[in-house]
């Protein structure tokens, strides 16, 4: 068997997909909770129950990017391609929250606030940062060369990630329609448990995500070295 | 605000579904092709390897 450098061996599986079934039969408990058990709000009747999935998307949204500017500050410091692709696998798995948010968020605008879509600072600081990281794993796409792909992706996953910042405090620094940052602290008591639960179980299915796709793209860089090793010898 | 808004609901609910199921079968496939791609690499390598010998 051809051996390879040591930090090329693609990690296994190991006891991952039992992590992810249970992240998954968390979602659906969680979700049955909201539905089922939670009562309908004064104000917004049964419209509440939007919550349990669009916030909690929005918050683990914000921790993947974070994770994003943790591997590309890591990168950028150590020059290992493996935090590249631990960004990148966070870049693509937080796209898919932010379009998962901003999907929701129209879902609950239309009846709420009659439309779907207004350029209000929350939601258009939401757009800007989903516009970014589509930039992000474009550019990934466009460029060959894994060193420059690596830095340029680490320079625009900070940026992205800095965009976090302006996403949150985007209600509090602009007057919009969008409610204030929703934590237990902002919602009645009856819904903190539903709440919570979704929360922990989107958490647990971003890190089951990520942990997958960067064992993907490892075993893509491992194939490639792979190759080229063979390559040489030829 | 009228209560019954059942369908906005259920929109809202189906399209966390659809993405939750729709990433992860995209993600399962990205992992058993990659992996596949190194096996055949790797095996690739090996036959090299035993041939430069």
């Amino acid at each position: 068997m051809t051996s390879l450098p040591t930090q090329w061996i693609p990690p296994k599986p190991g006891r991952w997909p039992l992590f992810g079934a249970s992240a998954l039969g968390l979602l659906i408990a969680g979700q049955a909770l909201g539905v089922l058990a939670s009562p309908p709000d004064r104000d917004m009747g049964d419209l509440e129950k939007i919550i349990y999935v669009h916030v909690p998307a929005a918050w683990v949204m914000s921790v993947t990017f974070a994770i994003v500017m943790y591997y590309s500050l890591r990168y950028l410091w150590k020059r290992d391609e493996r935090d590249d692709l631990a960004a990148a696998s966070a870049a693509e798995v937080g796209t898919v929250l932010n379009a998962l948010t901003l999907t929701l968020g129209m879902i609950f605008a239309k009846p709420t606030w009659g439309v779907w879509w207004t350029w209000d600072a929350r939601l258009t600081s939401t757009l800007v940062l989903f516009l970014i990281f589509v930039g992000y794993l474009s550019l990934r796409g466009f460029v060959d060369d894994p060193e420059r792909r690596a830095q340029w992706s680490a320079a625009v996953g900070i940026l992205g990630a800095i965009n976090v910042g302006i996403v949150y405090m985007s209600v509090r620094w602009w007057r919009t329609l969008h409610q204030v940052q929703s934590s237990p602290d902002t919602v009645d008591s009856i819904y903190v448990l539903a709440l919570r639960v979704n929360a922990f179980a989107f958490l647990f299915l971003m890190i089951y995500f990520v942990r997958r796709r960067y064992e993907s793209m490892c075993l893509e860089r491992a194939a490639d070295h792979a190759a080229e090793a063979a390559a040489l010898r030829t | 605000m009228p209560n019954n808004n059942w369908t906005y609901i259920t929109a809202a609910y189906a399209a966390a579904w659809i993405a939750v199921i729709g990433y992860w079968v995209f993600v399962h496939g990205a992992v058993r092709r990659a992996r596949a791609r190194y096996e055949e690499a790797l095996a690739l390598a090996a036959r090299g390897e035993r041939r430069a010998q």
